[in-house]
């Protein structure tokens, strides 16, 4: 009888056991899965910050020449005998 | 300008919109946080206070991974919106393309006005040009020439200027469309004028208009026979009068002897 006690408790630990290294498999899987979201935000956070500070530098191109042209027609309006020569 | 005002007034609500709904789903991820921790300890005070502690635990992880799968589909959603919206560069092209074309006629109109500018700075060379033939011969070369015939004929009075060149014209008989002044203008040689003042006399002879007789130089392959116009033609008719007698005179010989 000792026998069989002894040897279901071996069994229940070892069930306990692979239960807890299931948990711990799972709790790893979590984890990495996790990080890899984190990573993959961290990521997108470049890559946005990257896209829109290339569009910022687009539209502050954009807004440079667009201030050009009007002082340039300013000063076309403002001078007429530029063009009237 | 009533639409571009009304278009403007349309994008300024929709700004305002989507920033509203940003600040809106920000405070309902800082709620969820508090309900996720609200979630841990159920799940814990469950574990705790549960007789099938697998069953609690099996639950547990159930809601971990449909949790997280939910954050990742929620989290691709945004991005994949927010990639599509940042990629979306067709009104800034357009505007691109919009501000190119203005600064292109711009410059074609500043580049006209230079133009215009430049032809009326530019100098104009409007000198007047003379036919050579007008030109009158240099000064030195006919003082040198009246100082010489001065000279050889000192009992020539010097009031009477008239020019006469070598082949016997006067200057002043001859009309206008016979001179030509063949020498080129070049007030730097004096000295190289006064050197060669026969050659000067020669080049300067009375020619046609048209002809171009003394651009041409002589020949030196074809040469005249030096024979004098006046007596030329009674010169071979003697010379052949001659060389008859000879022969007659040679025929009577010849008989005399015979």
């Amino acid at each position: 009888m000792a026998r069989a006690g002894g040897i279901t408790n071996a069994v229940n630990v070892g069930i306990a056991v692979q239960a807890d290294w299931e948990n711990r498999e799972f709790i790893s899987h979590i984890s990495l899965n996790v990080r890899r979201l984190f990573e993959f935000l961290l990521q997108f956070e470049a890559t946005t910050k990257s896209k829109l500070a290339s569009l910022n530098e687009k539209l502050d191109t954009l807004e440079r020449r667009l201030e050009a042209l009007e002082v340039q027609v300013g000063t076309a309006t403002a001078n007429p005998s530029l063009l009237s020569t | 300008m009533h639409l571009s005002k009304t278009s403007a007034c349309k994008k300024s609500d929709s700004e305002s919109e989507n920033i509203l709904r940003f600040n809106k789903s920000l405070q309902e991820l800082r709620d969820l946080r508090s309900q996720l921790h609200y979630a841990a300890d159920y799940c814990e005070a469950t574990f705790l206070n549960a007789e099938e502690k697998k069953m609690a635990v099996e639950n547990t992880k159930e809601y971990i991974c449909r949790a997280v799968v939910v954050v990742v589909d929620h989290l691709g959603c945004v991005s994949a919106n927010l990639n599509q919206s940042i990629s979306k560069n067709n009104e800034f092209s357009e505007a691109e393309l919009r501000i190119n074309a203005l600064n292109q006629r711009l410059l074609s109109c500043e580049q006209y006005a230079h133009k215009l500018a430049l032809t009326r700075v530019r100098w104009n060379a409007n000198v007047p040009k003379f036919h050579r033939r007008y030109l009158s011969t240099p000064i030195t070369s006919i003082e040198i020439d009246k100082s010489n015939e001065d000279e050889r004929n000192p009992t020539n009075c010097p009031a009477s200027p008239i020019v006469i060149d070598k082949h016997g014209f006067e200057a002043e008989d001859l009309p206008l469309f016979l001179y030509t002044y063949t020498q080129k203008p070049s007030l730097g040689r004096n000295s190289f004028s006064i050197e060669r003042k026969d050659s000067y006399s020669s080049l300067a002879l009375p020619v046609r208009d048209g002809v171009s007789v003394l651009s041409k130089g002589p020949n030196p392959t074809f040469h005249f026979q030096q024979i004098s116009q006046k007596h030329g033609r009674y010169r071979l008719f003697r010379q052949s009068a001659h060389s008859s007698n000879s022969i007659l005179s040679r025929i009577r010989r010849i008989k005399r002897t015979t």
